[in-house]
Formats: structure tokens, C-alpha cells, sequence
């Protein structure tokens, strides 16, 4: 195994792992944005405020792992 | 084609080596800010025209994020409008075709692309969230490293660490990761369709798209976290 192949496969198991988390996180702030807006629809601005703001904060997460496997693949 | 973002124009003044491309668009930012706000304030009227009223809805919404901090929070308004409009002109800007003019060494993109501006920015965000505690508490804000025990003392220390880097890496990552997806997207469609490279070069269109949400979002959760920092500095947040 080579310097490239392990390159590569670094690559993909890192970004592979590294969305599996902010997907889930993702999916259940989703859920309870709709849950909550079901409940009180009135309230919707307030909540979509927070919504994006944490799902922007979720989503950094998946793009660290993008991040480091960009990294990755300009090491030598 | 050989997918390589976030390589720059590095040119050295007197020992200092700079990223010029980050410096010229940079600038390019500044300059469209500092005429956008010199024509909105050029005659100001009690009855606004329509611009003054659009920028001064936007400033009511800065004002509303700093309502957390109390009385005194009115104060810190100017640094979280211009991380905001920064941010997002800086991040907007980098979806404008600037191939069409061609540096000596590496591309005119969004300056936010640069790990050296977002943490800059993260830096100044850490530096004034410090002294604004100060200012308020005295020295005794350093003691609120022992809240709530003092056995965290560690962890609030790290804390103060890893925010600006979080904050940093978060908006210089997703900003070039955007790019660098338009640039293999851009890649992979003018090598599919061949024959055509004209319907191959749309295949980033969607992306383009997407990048622009990103760049208003990443502007926002910059702004949201520096104001929420902020308020935990300066008094015992809720």
C-alpha cells in the first residue's frame, strides 16, 4: 500500500464517517422544527430564526470532516 | 483538470509575505461597503427614499440582536453590523465570474476563502468580547473562568481557544469547499458532455445557487455566535 493509495482511502473515510453524525443532527432539528411549527404556527419567525442559525452551527460540523479530507489530499 | 482552490498569489512586502489575491478583493469589499453606505447616508430625511429605508430596516435587525445585552448593548452594534455586511458581501462576491481577468499566479475568488482573513476576523471577535467583559466587570471577569465550579476551570480556558478556531474554520471551510465543488462540478461537466462544453459548463448552476444560501447562512450564524459570545462576556448570559 502506497503512499497514494492510503492517501485515498484516508480521504474517503474521512468524509465518509464525517457526515454520518451532522446528518442525524440534522434530520432531528428538522423533525423538531416541524413538530413545533405543527404545534403553534403563529410562532414560526421566532423559530426559523433558531433553526438556521443551529442547522448553520450542524452543518460546520460535516464541513470540518470535508475540510480535513481536503486537507488530506494536498499533503504529500 | 487538475482541481487545486485555494492557491494563492503570495507576494512579499519588506519580510512580510502576503496573499495578494485575498488583499485585492479585500478591498474590492471594502470599497463596494464603504459607497454603498456613502450614498444611503448622503441626504439623510426624516421620510425616507426608498434605499435609506431598506438599509435602515437592516440596521434595526443588528439592533435587535444586541437587545440581549441590556442597555449598554446598543454600543456594540457597529461591530456586529460590519462582520455581517462584511461577511456576506465577502462570501457573495466570489460567485462573479473574476477568471475572465487573469492574475500572474493563483484566482481572484472570495476573500473569505483564506484561512488568514476568517481568523483575523475570529481574533478581533475574541480580542473585543475579552475587553468588553473587562470593561464591564472589571478584573473580576477572569473569575468567571470558576463558574460554575472550579474544577472547569480547564475546560472554560479551552474554550476560549477553541471558539475563534471554530468560528475561522467553520466560514473559511464551507466558502471553499463551495468553490472547490463548482470547480469539479465545472469539471465533470465539460468532460461528459464533450462534444458541447457549453451545456457541460452549466452543471455548477445548482451549486451556484446553493452557494449563495451558504454565504448569507455563514454570515448569519458568524454574527448570531460573536453576539451571543458577547452578551455570555459581558454579563452572566441567559
Amino acid at each position: 500500500m502506497d503512499a497514494t493509495t492510503l492517501k485515498m482511502l484516508a480521504m474517503g473515510i474521512a468524509i465518509g464517517l464525517g457526515v454520518f453524525g451532522p446528518g442525524i443532527g440534522l434530520g432531528l432539528a428538522v423533525k423538531a422544527m416541524i413538530e413545533a411549527t405543527a404545534r403553534q404556527p403563529e410562532a414560526e419567525g421566532k423559530m426559523s430564526k433558531y433553526f438556521w442559525a443551529g442547522a448553520g452551527l450542524i452543518e460546520a460540523c460535516a464541513i470540518y470532516a470535508l475540510f480535513i479530507a481536503l486537507f488530506i489530499s494536498s499533503m504529500k | 483538470m487538475e482541481v487545486s482552490a485555494g492557491h494563492h498569489w503570495v507576494v512579499t512586502f519588506w519580510g512580510v509575505s502576503c496573499n495578494m489575491d485575498t488583499l485585492i478583493t479585500m478591498w474590492i469589499v471594502m470599497a463596494i461597503l464603504l459607497i454603498v453606505s456613502f450614498l444611503a447616508t448622503r441626504n439623510l430625511s426624516i421620510i425616507p427614499n426608498k434605499f435609506q429605508a431598506f438599509l435602515e430596516n437592516l440596521m434595526s435587525f443588528f439592533w435587535g440582536m444586541t437587545s440581549s445585552m441590556g442597555e449598554s448593548g446598543k454600543k456594540h452594534t457597529p461591530l456586529l453590523a460590519s462582520l455581517f455586511l462584511f461577511i456576506l458581501t465577502a462570501n457573495l462576491i466570489g460567485q462573479i465570474p473574476w477568471r475572465i481577468y487573469h492574475l500572474p499566479d493563483g484566482e481572484l475568488a472570495s476573500p473569505t476563502n483564506d484561512i488568514n482573513m476568517t481568523l483575523a476576523m475570529a481574533l478581533v471577535v475574541l480580542f473585543y468580547y475579552i475587553i468588553a467583559g473587562v470593561i464591564k466587570k472589571g478584573p473580576k471577569y477572569f473569575l468567571h473562568y470558576f463558574k460554575p465550579m472550579p474544577v472547569l476551570a480547564p475546560l472554560n480556558m479551552m474554550e476560549d481557544i477553541i471558539r475563534p478556531f471554530s468560528l475561522s474554520v467553520r466560514l473559511f471551510a464551507n466558502i471553499l469547499a463551495g468553490e472547490v465543488l463548482i470547480m469539479v462540478m465545472l469539471g465533470l461537466g465539460t468532460q461528459m458532455v464533450a462534444k458541447l462544453p457549453f451545456l457541460g459548463a452549466l452543471l455548477p448552476l445548482p451549486f451556484m445557487f446553493f452557494e449563495i444560501f451558504v454565504a448569507v447562512i455563514q454570515a448569519l450564524v458568524f454574527t448570531l455566535l460573536s453576539s451571543a459570545y458577547l452578551s455570555l462576556a459581558t454579563d452572566d448570559g441567559h
